[in-house]
C-alpha cells in the first residue's frame, strides 16, 4: 500500500488489526519541500497515524523524532551544553525542528489522554558504513566544521531499528518519553574535546570528554530502554582507505 | 529479541529507517504490516 501518511482513510485501513506502530514516514530534511509541505508531511502525518492508532486501540507506538528538534542542526543556535542530554531546552528556529517539536507534543498529548504509550526517538544522521557514514566521515576529514551543527553524531540504521523495537517493548510502561540516540563515537577523526574547543567555543562541557566519544549523551536511553549500539563506524577507516 | 506485539504497522517502510525496522521485525518473527505510507519526497532521514 502506498500513499501519504496524512491520508486518514489510508492510515485507518492500514491500522486494522494492528497492535503496535512504528512511525517512520517523514520528510527528513527542510530542504525537501516548502514549509507547509514539510509541516503536513511530518506533523500532520504523525497526528493522523497516532490518532488512528488510538481509535484502533493500539497500545504502543514509536515515532522517529530527530536530533534536529533541539534547533542545532538547522537553526543558528548555540548548544546550551555538551554532551547534549534530554534536559536541553528546544531552541526552535526552523520549520523542521518545529515539525519534530509538534510531533513530540502530539505524542505526549495522546499518551496522556489515552491508553497508548508513545516513545519519540531523537535520531541523529542514520546510515550504513558504505554509504552515508563513510561519505560524511570523509567530508568531516577535509572540513571538520561541516559536522559541527549536527555534533558529528550518527547511528547505524541497524542500531536505529533495534532501538525502535526496544522502545516499542517499553512504550506502554513509559507513557510518553523521548530519548536522544547516537553511536558511542563521532564521525570525526579529531578528538571530541578538540572539536568542542574549535567549533563550540564557550559552550559548557559537563564532563571530561574521552577520545572520540559522542557529544550526545545516550545514558537515559541505555538506562530505560537498554539501548546499546553494536555497529560502531571507525572514521579512521576513511583515512586509511 | 522477542516482541510482545504480534502485528506491527511500519510507516515509511521504503525509507532508510523504515526498511531497517522491517528487517528487525522480520528477524523477531513479528507479523508486519509493511506500508509505504510516506510523505512524498523524503529519501534522507536525519538528523
Amino acid at each position: 500500500m502506498i500513499g501519504p501518511a496524512y491520508d486518514v482513510a489510508a492510515v485507518d485501513e492500514a491500522m486494522d488489526g494492528v497492535d503496535a506502530v512504528v512511525h517512520c514516514a517523514a520528510m527528513a530534511s527542510p530542504t525537501l519541500g516548502t514549509a507547509p509541505e514539510l509541516f503536513r508531511a511530518n506533523s500532520m502525518s504523525t497526528f493522523v497515524v497516532l490518532e488512528s492508532a488510538v481509535r484502533h486501540d493500539v497500545r504502543a507506538a514509536v515515532i522517529a523524532s530527530s536530533l534536529s528538534v533541539t534547533g542545532l542542526p538547522w537553526g543558528d543556535v548555540p548548544a546550551p551544553w555538551l554532551p547534549l542530554d534530554e534536559r536541553v531546552p528546544l531552541q526552535v528556529r526552523d520549520v523542521y525542528a518545529h515539525s519534530k517539536q509538534v510531533d513530540e507534543a502530539t505524542a505526549a498529548y495522546l499518551a496522556a489522554a489515552h491508553e497508548i504509550g508513545v516513545v519519540a526517538l531523537r535520531y541523529p544522521l542514520l546510515g550504513v558504513p558504505e554509504r552515508e557514514l563513510g561519505r560524511d566521515a570523509a567530508a568531516f576529514l577535509t572540513d571538520p566544521g561541516a559536522g559541527a551543527r549536527s555534533l558529528w553524531a550518527y547511528l547505524d540504521t541497524r542500531d536505529a531499528a533495534t532501538a525502535a523495537l526496544l522502545a516499542l517493548e517499553h512504550a506502554e510502561r513509559l507513557g510518553f518519553e523521548r530519548f536522544f540516540l547516537s553511536a558511542p563515537n563521532t564521525l570525526a577523526t579529531l578528538p571530541s574535546q578538540e572539536l568542542v574547543d574549535r567549533f563550540h567555543a564557550g559552550v559548557p562541557v559537563l564532563r571530561r570528554l574521552r577520545d572520540h566519544e559522542a557529544l550526545v549523551d545516550t545514558s537515559w536511553a541505555a538506562e530505560l530502554l537498554g539501548f546499546a549500539p553494536e555497529h560502531v563506524f571507525d572514521p579512521f577507516t576513511v583515512v586509511s582507505g | 529479541m522477542g516482541l510482545r506485539y504480534e502485528r506491527v504497522l511500519v510507516t515509511g517502510a521504503a525509507g532508510r529507517l523504515g526498511s531497517a525496522v522491517l528487517t528487525a521485525l522480520h528477524r523477531a518473527e513479528v507479523e508486519v504490516v509493511a506500508l509505504d505510507l510516506r510523505a512524498p519526497g523524503a529519501p534522507r532521514p536525519g538528523p
